[in-house]
Parts: C-alpha cells; sequence; structure tokens
C-alpha cells in the first residue's frame, strides 16, 4: 500500500501569510522594553538596590 | 501525491504502547503518594515510602510516558515531514528496546534509593551515560532524515523537534557532570550556589525542552492533520519558535528567589521568564486563529477540542508561571502546594491532552482503521478535565492558605502559626486532591481502553485482508 504524502508546508500556502496580529507584537516589543528597564532598576550595581536592602526596609515600615 | 514506500510504523507502534505501561504505573504510584499526604500508614516499608516514590512518580510519568511517547511521535512526525522512512529504523527498533531495559533498570534504582539529589536529575551516574547514548541514537535518525529530507522546506514542527534534541543533550550532560564515589554514588561536580544554578537551569529547562517545545512540535503538526485548517501564520509560528528557545535557557534562577544567588542573576531570570509570556502566546493565538477559520470544527472533529482546550491551558500556564517568578508572588507561594498545582495543570491539562489527541490521530493513521469509539474519547476528555481543574484549584486554594499562615507574625513579631498548625489546614485539599487524581487517572484507563481496542481493531482487519 502507498503511502500519501502530508505537505503541509504548502497547505494552501496563500492562507498562511498573515501578518503578525498587532496586539501581539505590542505584547512583545512591551516584554522587550519592560525587561530592560526591569534588570536595569532590579541590579544593585546599576541602581544600589539590593534584596538585602529591600528587606531592611520591609522590617522597619511592619506595622508594630 | 503518492509515494513509492511504505514508512515502518512499528518503532513509533512499540513506543506508544510503552509510554502507555509507564504511564500507568507512574499513574498508580501518583495516586499513592498523594494518600500517603494524608495518611503516613500508608507508607510501606522504605520501598514504598513516600521518599523514594515521590521521585519514582515524577520521574517515571516525565521520563516513562512523556519521553517515551516523545520518541514515538516525533519518529512519526519527522518520517512524514521529511518525507521519507527513518535513516536507519533497525537503530531505532534497538533505541525502542534499549529505552525500555533502561527505563526497568532506572525504577529499580529509585526504589533502591540511589539518588543523586537533584531534582529532575536524580538517576545515579551509570543510568545518566546509558540515557545520553539513548539521546545520541535518537539524534542520529531524527537529524539524518532531516539532512536527507525529500521537502526543502522545514514545517514549524520540525525545528521544534530538532530544538529539543540539542537542547535537551546540553542540559542532561552539563547538570550530570558528577565525580563517581561508587557504582551508585556521586557527587556533583559544582557545589553550593553553583550546584544550585546548574541545577535549576537544568530544571526549568526540562519542563522547556520536555514539556514544552516537543508538545508544541505535536500541535503544530496534528491540529492542522486533524482538522484540515492550515496554520494561521508560518511566520508568526517560526517568530514564536526563535523566540521562545532563546529566551527559555536564561530563565533557570527565577526558582532561586531569595536565595544566595547573587541578586542581578535572579533579576535577569525574572526578566526573560515574563518575556517567555510572548513567544508562549504566538502559539496560542496561532492555534486560535487556525480554529478561527471554522469554529464548528469544534464540535463535528472530536479531536479539535483537545487540542484547543490543551493551549489554553498552556496560554494559562505561561501567565502563571512567569507571575511566580515575580519576588512578590514568589515569597507567598514559594515552597508551598501551590507549586504542584502549577505543574499538573501543565502535564494533566496540556502535555497528556495534546499527547493523548496525538496517539488518538495516529493510531487510525498508523492502522488503516477508525478509532474504536469516537464516544469514549470524549467521555475520556471530559473526565481528564474535570480531574485536572480540581487537581489544579484545590492547590492554588491551599498553597495561598499555606504561605499567608507562613507569613503571619503577632504583634511582637513572633509567627501567628506553628508549621503544624499551616500543615493540618492542608489535610481536607490534599484529600479532595487525592479524589482529581482518581477522577482523572479513571478518564485516563478509557483513553488506554480506546487505545488497545484500535490497535485491535487495526490487527485484525490487516488479518482478513492477508
Amino acid at each position: 500500500m502507498q503511502e500519501e504524502f502530508d505537505n503541509l508546508e504548502e497547505f494552501t500556502r496563500e492562507d498562511t501569510e498573515h501578518a503578525l496580529p498587532l496586539g501581539w507584537l505590542i505584547l512583545f516589543i512591551g516584554l522587550i522594553v519592560f525587561g530592560v528597564y526591569y534588570f536595569y532598576a532590579y541590579t544593585p550595581a546599576f541602581t544600589g538596590w539590593s534584596q538585602e536592602k529591600a528587606f531592611e526596609e520591609s522590617m522597619q515600615t511592619q506595622p508594630k | 501525491m503518492n509515494n513509492e514506500f511504505h514508512y515502518d510504523y512499528k518503532t513509533v507502534q512499540g513506543f506508544v504502547l510503552s509510554a502507555i505501561f509507564w504511564g500507568v504505573i507512574g499513574l498508580v504510584i501518583g495516586l499513592l503518594i498523594s494518600a500517603q499526604l494524608w495518611d503516613a500508614n500508608l507508607n510501606f516499608g522504605e520501598y514504598f515510602s513516600y521518599g523514594r516514590l515521590r521521585t519514582l512518580h515524577t520521574n517515571v510519568l516525565a521520563y516513562g510516558l512523556g519521553i517515551g511517547a516523545e520518541f514515538g511521535i516525533f519518529y512519526y512526525i519527522v518520517m512524514r515531514l521529511t518525507k521519507r522512512p527513518l535513516v536507519l529504523p533497525k537503530l531505532a527498533r534497538f533505541h525502542l528496546w534499549l529505552f525500555n531495559v533502561g527505563m526497568v533498570l532506572a525504577t529499580l534504582s529509585l526504589f533502591a534509593g540511589m539518588n543523586q539529589s537533584l531534582e529532575y536529575a536524580e538517576f545515579e551516574w551509570p543510568i545518566d551515560i546509558a540515557i545520553v547514548i539513548l539521546w545520541v541514537l535518537f539524534a542520529i535518525n531524527v537529524l539524518g532524515n532531516v539532512f536527507t529530507r525529500k521537502e526543502k522546506n522545514m514545517y514549524v514542527s520540525l525545528w521544534y523537534v530538532i530544538a529539543t534534541i540539542i537542547t535537551v543533550a546540553i542540559l542532561y550532560i552539563v547538570n550530570n557532570l558528577a565525580i563517581p564515589a561508587s557504582l551508585t554514588k556521586s557527587y556533583h561536580l559544582f557545589a553550593g550556589v553553583n550546584s544550585a544554578n546548574v541545577e535549576w537551569w537544568y530544571g526549568h529547562n526540562a519542563v522547556g525542552f520536555l514539556f514544552t517545545t516537543p508538545i508544541l512540535a505535536m500541535f503544530y503538526y496534528f491540529l492542522p492533520k486533524s482538522t484540515g485548517l492550515p496554520i494561521y501564520s508560518h511566520r508568526l509560528s517560526i517568530i514564536s519558535f526563535w523566540s521562545l528557545i532563546f529566551a527559555y535557557l536564561w530563565t533557570g534562577a527565577h526558582h532561586l528567589v531569595y536565595t544566595p544567588l547573587p541578586d542581578w542573576i535572579q533579576t535577569l531570570g525574572i526578566a526573560f521568564t515574563l518575556f517567555l509570556i510572548a513567544p508562549s502566546w504566538g502559539s496560542v493565538v496561532n492555534g486560535y486563529f487556525t480554529v478561527d477559520k471554522d469554529w464548528s470544527k469544534m464540535r463535528t472533529n472530536y479531536l479539535t477540542k483537545f487540542f484547543i482546550v490543551g493551549i489554553t491551558f498552556y496560554g494559562l500556564q505561561t501567565i502563571q508561571g512567569p507571575s511566580q517568578g515575580i519576588r512578590v508572588i514568589s515569597s507567598l507561594i514559594h515552597y508551598t502546594d501551590w507549586v504542584p498545582g502549577h505543574v499538573h495543570m501543565g502535564t494533566m491539562g496540556w502535555v497528556t491532552m495534546v499527547i493523548c489527541a496525538s496517539v488518538y490521530y495516529m493510531l487510525p493513521a498508523m492502522y488503516k482503521t477508525e478509532i474504536y469509539s469516537e464516544k469514549l474519547a470524549n467521555i475520556h476528555f471530559w473526565i481528564v478535565l474535570v480531574g485536572q481543574l480540581m487537581f489544579s484549584i484545590t492547590m492554588w486554594i491551599t498553597g495561598i492558605q499555606q504561605g499567608a499562615m507562613w507569613k503571619m507574625t503577632n504583634a511582637d513579631g513572633s509567627l501567628q502559626y506553628t508549621f503544624m498548625e499551616t500543615l493540618v489546614r492542608n489535610y481536607p485539599y490534599w484529600q479532595m486532591r487525592t479524589v482529581a487524581g482518581v477522577i482523572f487517572v479513571v478518564g485516563m484507563l478509557f483513553f488506554v481502553y480506546n487505545v488497545l481496542m484500535t490497535i485491535k481493531k487495526g490487527n485484525d482487519l490487516a488479518k482478513q485482508a492477508a
């Protein structure tokens, strides 16, 4: 018995040529920008923030 | 267009049956350990104690069911997409046998308590070497087919298969570098914080490259095949692929938030983890828009709902997971039962959902028959869905409760609850989780029965034809 080919790649090619959905593209670029900011803001060498310091501060502001 | 040869499906069929065999063992052990958590009398001696069986549960399901099914389904997809039989079919058959022999030895070694104490990398070094050999055999066949393919274009599923093969090899070898002390005991090459960092780089990417990329390979192949609808956008699928595999390897440190790991490594891990939402949702959106052409497929084709519900849980997982990585959320739910809740939504709602649907599609194609019963497949779908949701939700509730109780302090700063008090409050949820597990396993038994009956039907037809 012979086998049929799949031809998924060619599967009505023009049907699969959609541009990237705009909402998704905004999410994609937004997360890259946010990632750069986040890495800058929470790296001790850049901003002086550190987990240790953040913890000390949270202990001082705890309600007595 | 027809082809002049036939594909050798025997190895694929062998892997499917092996995966089911190991899957049933792993699920039954899962039920037992879930009950052991609320009744210590269910620990039977050292071999059937929680400490050993928990490891056995994760390994047998991840490597026996998960990888077993992936080996078989990958061979199938690769043959179809490269339009040629496997380059070395006898090597693939040997791979199948070695896989099962290796699984028996690996299972026994965990029963015996041989353990590297690295999560998801528990096997001791002789078994690690066997696994590397196994993986190389697999890689030779798959990459051999890709290099000698008869179809120039590479569909996105092939990219996911290749990424899985390469990345798992790197992860597995690096994290399992150890200095043997004897045949059954070794010490991790890395020490202290370095050991933890390498372990979670591996651990997180085991999730990425055993439970994400292989399942996406199946999703992108079997969704268009089952529905007859072309994938919405090839471009989106390829951009999602490259950004996913690029970002994944940086994220492991989110497992080590609030540990002695340097702050900047944690921050970098969290930033990449949040970014992962985008490539993950690229595949989710692509799946939805594919079926958007004709939503009636959800009713008329029984497999469509497996894939769409599966990719929905993938989407939920890839929002939940990155959220858990954020420091403030991690400090509440890390080390609580939320975490197994999260894992099981992925494994029960996404991984097994898509694997089962792929098997439902492949079996009739390979045995030249119809599925034994669509009705039973539908029953399977609804039962596992209920079981999985109940499992995830009970664990979320008790996880948040646990985390909140651990954090509560009295006016003088002392802890409001002892550890035992928080533990006892878990019991009703753990009991409900066992019920959820039983429901899920019953659903899976419908699947197993349907698979075996379909194979029987196919074999009977072949006999009649002969």
